[in-house]
């Protein structure tokens, strides 16, 4: 049986709304707890940071030390000069990508 | 109106009992559960406990009980995850648990957008979302992952540590409208200028629409590197898929 597009599109945009509601809160919550935290205040981090801790009872997991009262932006702001330094790099790179294609016709 | 009894599945009925507090929201929570079938609250129970596998053998096993899409939709994955919206609203579970979820509930669609695309809709296409190259950040790539996914488009998700090769490649197989990438690292932001230049050199540059975001990353950057859109979150992320996709659909029919 076919069904009509336009009940299909009603459910997403109602699968959006939740989605767009859940990432406005992530924003919001991100402020005061890192978003790679669970519930269970284990850290779920591919990477290292400095407040995950080693837990002796539970081998291979880490969980989160912090106190839990923390911005988090300030660890995703960049210094102006290491975004400058960057933004060189970039267009250097660029630079070099063209050199290069220019060379190799 | 219906009462909280009425709903047989009890993982369902503990949910709403223990984690719902707006009595509008309750009301409306049980009105719909109490009207779906066994079969859908179990389906709803899947999303929102997070296990995926069930999500997807019980929505493959309704589809052959011949239950409509819709009804799967509306009464067991959508439901489900409006009750993970509320618990993470109001500090029940965190990010991790509702991306958890939000994979269940994407285990179940992947049975129902068949039907959906045999209907004439679900024309979103493909896009290929990775961190770049050095870069282990992933949540707000994953954030976009789920909007994106939400909104109807199908998603390739290379994961952290992208090489630009793999990038390329995935955008080849995949047949790719739209290709982002994430970067959260100064030091790993001109991975993004990379990736942009590997695609030049496999002469595909102009068979996708690049955007790119994160935190560190500005619409001034993603000019600087050639990018072709800049996403500020998650939120921007759909509708910067959606311009780019129909432009990359206007040039290939031109």
């Amino acid at each position: 049986m076919s069904l009509d597009p336009d009940q299909i599109q009603k459910r997403f945009d109602r699968i959006t709304e939740i989605f767009s509601g859940i990432v406005e809160y992530a924003q919001t919550s991100s402020l005061s707890r890192c978003p790679y935290r669970n519930a269970d205040d284990l850290c779920t981090a591919l990477f290292k940071c400095r407040n995950q801790e080693v837990d002796e009872s539970k081998p291979g997991v880490l969980s989160c030390g912090h106190n839990g009262t923390f911005d988090y932006r300030p660890a995703w702001e960049s210094s102006p000069r290491a975004w400058d330094r960057m933004n060189q790099k970039a267009v250097e790179i660029k630079k070099e990508a063209s050199i290069r294609r220019k060379n190799s016709c | 109106m219906a009462e909280l009894s009425d709903i047989v599945n009890e993982t369902v009925r503990g949910e709403i009992e223990e984690f719902l507090e707006d009595p509008a929201e309750i009301e409306r929570s049980i009105n719909l559960f109490a009207a779906a079938s066994p079969e859908m609250q179990e389906i709803a129970e899947a999303v929102i406990i997070g296990e995926h596998e069930d999500a997807g053998s019980l929505t493959e096993q309704a589809l052959e009980n011949g239950v409509s899409a819709l009804e799967i939709m509306d009464d067991g994955l959508i439901a489900g995850m409006s009750i993970v919206g509320i618990k993470f609203r109001e500090n029940f579970i965190y990010v991790p648990e509702v991306l958890v979820c939000a994979r269940a509930m994407k285990a179940g669609m992947a049975h129902v957008e068949p039907i959906l695309s045999a209907s004439g809709a679900m024309k979103m296409g493909t896009v290929v979302m990775g961190t770049v190259k050095g870069d282990l950040h992933d949540i707000g790539k994953n954030l976009c992952i789920m909007m994106l996914r939400g909104a109807g488009f199908t998603v390739v998700d290379l994961g952290v540590d992208t090489a630009p090769e793999d990038f390329v490649s995935a955008v080849k197989e995949n047949e790719a409208l739209v290709m982002g990438m994430s970067a959260l690292l100064t030091t790993t932001m001109p991975n993004m200028g990379r990736t942009i230049e590997a695609f030049t050199d496999a002469g595909l540059r102009s068979e996708v629409g690049i955007m790119v975001g994160g935190a560190p990353v500005t619409e001034e950057f993603a000019k600087t590197i050639g990018a072709d859109a800049y996403g500020k979150d998650a939120m921007a992320c759909v509708d910067t898929a959606k311009s780019l996709a129909t432009a990359q659909r206007s040039e290939s029919a031109t």
